[in-house]
């Protein structure tokens, strides 16, 4: 397909929002942690990396709003809006995962911490895989938040403010049934022994069979969606 | 701005009827090359299309005729022929609805008449 | 001369509101096209289903003899130019120029760099720090430039001063000329564009009222005006589309040319006949005042 560089081009022209914002971000945070470590003197393990994350899950809610309606006025099929913008997201997920991985590289192996045990882009758990195994995480999470962003912000547009409502509802109502089964059955400590033994790759390939599911219940919702 | 059109009559014919003007007014001569549909309908911001049947008018009455990929012509001896359709058409807009409106007001030929020639002089 | 749209019995509902009903009409390539009519007469839904952005509730919608939605064939034909476009956030000029490019298939660079001068677009500012006029500017451009095969405008001179209108209409004709495609310029306010039709069509309450040549409808109506009991007993059993009483006068607007045996009688008896403009014609035609007896005579 011919149109899928300028559907790519539709997210990336926005390079303050892609390109430059998550880092910004990012980099406040790490500096935030390098001021406090390097004060304290002591040992840090931060959870700032999530500043990207949730950066994903933002923008895959903003993205449906800010360049459907934009995509589809300029003659742009619904399908190739859908894999132009999988593709886009694939390749800053992946984009993103090998800096990170270079990052933490240098933050554990170079540098020891940046000279101060400041565990900010290499953390435990994630790191006890390869380098491919690293960035295949990272590039999984990105994925998943984002398209968990697209999928309900593809509700809005297809049913509208009260399609959203009604689907919070509905999860809500079955967390809650769920809740109260595993608690009345008292099968918790099954759920945690399993957590507790699942590697951080096979997390990995939990979330990218969630991703798989945001994608198609995306599609359906965006195939029908109007302007 | 003189290039606005009468909205209330089909423009084709008010663009016939300019060339025919500008016919009789002597600035498209006979064998000269009248402008291109395209220059016309940017000129009065009208319709291509319509210019293009304004045009195909004067060419069904001959006064204007196509040479093959070079344009449109006012044809010779065309000027004397507007003038006389258009003598036509001023009797029977101007001056027989200035009988009946001069009948109307009680004034007779002769009068009428008079009036003319002071009109006349007075232009 | 080949047909770019098809609409047969397209139908829109909203609840029990049909927003378009039951319309049927065709384009053919290559000509200037009016939709004509007051805001909320349905246009811009029409223009939306013919685009696939909006689906029909029922009927029958061809597009370059195919159905649009989903369709590359159809869709890469087709740019849409509308009042309401919305653009990403961040997006400046140059961005929107830039997508345009790479998306529609036919955009001239050259051509879209001159209207930017011309029209005194400032190329770095975000879009939505432009006044109305610009904005309009901005659709006008890409739906120019783009020189698709079937190019829509929506209301697209919202804000534009005089200068920037005629600039637009004459950047319109002379690019139509070079390159003739199909255009449909749609609009409330009639008066400026007329001229530049070929064809009209004029929708009301979702319904569309004339399918005509515009220069056939020049004309076609008139005005006549004296004493009232004399102007309706000559109008009795005529298509009458407005009337308006002033002290014991009325004019009266009828549909339909006069022939000249009336035109006679109407002298006879001291009427006066007025020529009616296009646009006056269609106001009187969808100011609701109009009885519609059955489809339009003309």
């Amino acid at each position: 397909m011919n149109r899928l560089p300028g559907i790519m081009k539709i997210h990336l022209q926005d390079k303050w929002g892609w390109i430059i914002l998550p880092w910004v971000i990012l980099m406040i945070s790490f500096s935030v942690n390098l001021i406090i470590g390097s004060t304290s003197g002591v040992e840090i393990y931060t959870g700032g990396l999530a500043s990207i994350h949730i950066y994903m899950l933002v923008a895959g809610i903003a993205s449906v709003a800010q360049t459907f309606p934009f995509a589809i006025s300029y003659s742009v099929r619904r399908k190739d809006y859908f894999l132009g913008t999988l593709a886009t997201i694939a390749i800053i997920s992946v984009g993103s995962a090998i800096i990170l991985w270079a990052l933490g590289y240098i933050e554990s192996e170079l540098t020891g911490g940046w000279g101060m045990k400041l565990h900010f882009f290499n953390l435990p758990y994630v790191s006890d895989s390869n380098g491919i195994g690293q960035i295949w995480i990272q590039a999984a999470t990105m994925l998943h938040l984002f398209f968990l962003g697209f999928a309900i912000s593809s509700i809005h547009r297809r049913f509208g403010k009260t399609g959203l409502y009604t689907f919070f509802l509905a999860i809500f109502i079955i967390m809650t049934v769920s809740l109260f089964l595993l608690s009345f059955y008292d099968r918790w400590t099954v759920i945690g022994d399993w957590l507790g033994d699942v590697t951080a790759i096979e997390a990995a390939s939990g979330l990218s069979l969630l991703t798989m599911i945001y994608l198609l219940f995306s599609y359906s919702m965006l195939r029908r969606s109007t302007l | 701005m003189t290039l606005s059109m009468d909205e209330s009559r089909p423009l084709f014919v008010q663009i016939a009827e300019r060339i025919e003007n500008d016919i009789i007014e002597g600035n498209l001569p006979e064998e000269s090359q009248v402008p291109s549909t395209n220059q016309f309908a940017a000129f009065y911001q009208i319709n291509p299309a319509t210019v293009l049947k304004g045009v195909n008018l004067l060419v069904d009455q001959e006064i204007l005729y196509k040479k093959r990929g070079i344009g449109m012509f006012v044809a010779t001896g065309v000027r004397t022929k507007i003038m006389e359709k258009r003598k036509e058409q001023f009797y029977e807009q101007y001056v027989v609805s200035m009988v009946k409106e001069a009948g109307k007001l009680g004034i007779s030929a002769e009068q009428l008449t008079e009036m003319i020639r002071r009109g006349d002089k007075e232009q | 001369m080949s047909t770019v749209v098809e609409l047969q019995g397209l139908t829109k509902a909203y609840g029990k509101v049909n927003a378009v009903d039951n319309v049927s009409f065709k384009l053919e390539e290559n000509k200037i096209y009016g939709l004509l009519g007051r805001n909320g007469a349905g246009k811009t839904t029409i223009m939306h289903m013919i685009t696939a952005q909006l689906f029909a509730t029922s009927g029958e919608l061809k597009v370059f003899g195919e159905a649009p939605y989903e369709n590359a064939r159809v869709l890469n034909r087709i740019c849409f130019v509308k009042e309401s476009q919305k653009y990403p956030d961040n997006y400046r000029v140059i961005d929107v120029m830039s997508i345009a490019s790479s998306l529609f298939p036919n955009w001239d660079q050259d051509f879209a760099d001159s209207l930017v001068l011309e029209f005194q677009l400032p190329l770095k500012r975000r879009v939505k720090k432009l006044s109305r006029g610009m904005l309009s500017a901005v659709g006008i451009i890409v739906g120019l430039a783009s020189r698709a095969p079937l190019t829509i405008f929506d209301e697209p001179y919202l804000g534009l001063d005089a200068v920037a209108r005629s600039l637009f209409y004459n950047r319109l004709l002379e690019d139509y000329a070079l390159h003739p495609r199909t255009i449909v310029l749609s609009t409330h306010l009639i008066d400026e564009v007329s001229q530049m039709l070929e064809h009209v069509l004029v929708i009301d309450k979702g319904k569309i009222i004339i399918d005509e040549e515009a220069d056939a409808l020049r004309g076609r109506a008139s005005t006549i005006i004296g004493t009232a009991s004399k102007v309706d007993t000559f109008t009795a059993g005529k298509d009458v589309i407005n009337r308006e009483p002033f002290g014991g006068l009325a004019s009266v607007t009828l549909l339909g040319e006069l022939s000249a045996q009336e035109h006679r009688q109407a002298a006879e008896i001291g009427l006066e006949i007025a020529p009616v403009s296009l646009q006056q014609m269609i106001v009187h035609l969808t100011n609701g005042k109009w009885d519609r007896k059955a489809e339009i005579s003309l």
